[in-house]
């Protein structure tokens, strides 16, 4: 089985939405509510001040604790791709799923049905997903996790070594 | 066999089934969820209290009153299928509680506390009115689900179970038929005049047929017995289960604000 899921960079992401209006049209015929979510947190005081911007979606989970909290198990985890979804037909809305899950991914829909982001159910693996496609500063990208944990070690070695010059050469495995 | 003795044998298997489909469907995820919330939760600094409310966060008397008892959301969505959902939310919640209090009251507690209060007097006169109330709130209400579901569900992308529908409009027919025939048999009863549904359809039944009524009566509340206990024997392993897990869920959940809760302590978190 392969696991796929989203590595989100907070460095670059900029909280222009964009991702969350992509997520809404590509998924319009299904979607009611918003799947992808970006959170904004600011502290301090101008001139001192950090702020951080989230682009939150269902991360996919291996061991989904929506899945193991759902009475009615209407959620499913897909062998081929590890993906996490819901099936309509079977819930009932009463948002255990939310409450289990860390990253309140599950959203309820107009239907009174739970809803979520179904990874771009129908777009072909190969292809970057809506919100990946979108984002003008290449903050999301989706993949297979092994892939993206690579992905993030490059780009942590890279980072390192641009913004703190160190004395050091730091080493990956792999190409 | 006697027909209460039918009665609580089916009680039993069904709670039965009952207690164990609430033991893996419900009691088990409720125990998960707080045990993942907790699990998560490496910060001994915040204190018990704000630990308690984070892996239990107990809902507001308004988000409670607003979600579980009104069904805001429902309302929200359309001003009928509000109404048809509250016509058989209340319609069961009242019927089921005055039911359960009758059974007791009338049948077995009067043998250890003497009253007559709930046996014959004003209390059962109650009672009946309330059942009959109620019974026929659920009645139109599971009708109402029953047409919207053959019309118009498909168009308007509800998720309605139509055979769960038929099963609870069915122990609710057979209750308003049992207590008509029983009152077929007995036109004498005292407070046939409280029972302002049943008793003119008892009244019509005994003028159009002729039959053995006290028979009957014991058939047909035996069939209404057998669709309730497999309803509430079906109840955790069904949509039912909504009757339980949606009032406590949307409640903690706080209609989805939770959600942001959550967001939000995660871009906290990475400031």
């Amino acid at each position: 089985m392969s696991q796929y899921g989203f590595y989100f960079d907070k460095e670059k992401c900029v909280g222009c939405r964009a991702c969350e209006v992509a997520c809404q049209i590509w998924n319009e015929s299904v979607q009611t509510v918003k799947w992808r979510n970006v959170a904004m947190a600011v502290e301090g005081t101008y001139p001192q001040i950090v702020s951080v911007n989230v682009s939150l979606a269902c991360m996919h989970c291996g061991d989904a604790p929506c899945k193991k909290a759902c009475p009615r198990s209407a959620i499913t985890k897909d062998e081929e791709t590890g993906r996490v979804t819901v099936n309509q037909e079977l819930c009932v809305g009463c948002m255990l799923c939310l409450w289990a899950c860390p990253f309140g991914a599950p959203q309820m829909g107009i239907h009174g049905r739970m809803e979520k982001c179904t990874f771009c159910e129908d777009r072909p693996m190969g292809l970057k997903r809506a919100c990946e496609e979108i984002c003008p500063t290449q903050a999301i990208v989706s993949g297979e996790i092994e892939m993206l944990a690579n992905f993030s070690k490059h780009n942590v070695g890279n980072r390192l070594m641009h913004d703190e010059n160190p004395g050091v050469i730091l080493g990956h495995e792999g190409d | 066999m006697d027909k209460f003795t039918y009665f609580w044998c089916l009680i039993i298997v069904s709670m039965t089934f009952f207690l164990i489909g609430m033991y893996r469907n419900f009691a088990v995820k409720i125990g998960y969820i707080l045990w993942v919330n907790n699990s998560r939760k490496n910060d001994n600094s915040i204190g018990w209290r704000r630990k308690l409310s984070r892996m239990f966060p107990i809902a507001g008397r308004k988000t409670f009153v607003n979600e579980a008892v009104f069904q805001r959301r429902i309302m929200n969505r359309s001003g009928f299928l509000w109404m048809r959902h509250s016509l058989i939310f209340f319609g069961f919640i009242i019927i089921f509680a005055l039911d359960l209090f009758l059974t007791f009251a009338g049948h077995y507690a009067h043998h250890y506390f003497h009253y007559n209060f709930f046996m014959e007097g004003a209390g059962k006169a109650f009672l009946k009115i309330g059942m009959e109330l109620s019974g026929a709130v659920l009645f139109i209400g599971l009708t109402l689900g029953i047409f919207h579901r053959l019309i118009y569900a498909r168009r308007e992308k509800t998720y309605i179970d139509l055979k769960l529908l038929i099963m609870l409009w069915l122990v609710t027919a057979t209750g308003f038929a049992s207590e008509a025939v029983r009152l077929a048999d007995q036109p004498n009863d005292s407070l046939i005049a409280f029972s302002f549904l049943s008793g003119p359809a008892a009244q019509w039944l005994r003028e159009a047929i002729a039959w053995d009524w006290a028979l009957l009566e014991n058939w047909i509340w035996s069939i209404h017995a057998t669709f309730a206990a497999v309803f509430f024997a079906y109840i955790p392993y069904s949509k039912f289960v909504h009757m339980i897990a949606a009032p406590l869920g949307r409640s903690i959940t706080q209609d989805g604000r939770y959600a942001q809760q959550k967001r939000q302590r995660i871009s906290e978190g990475l400031l």
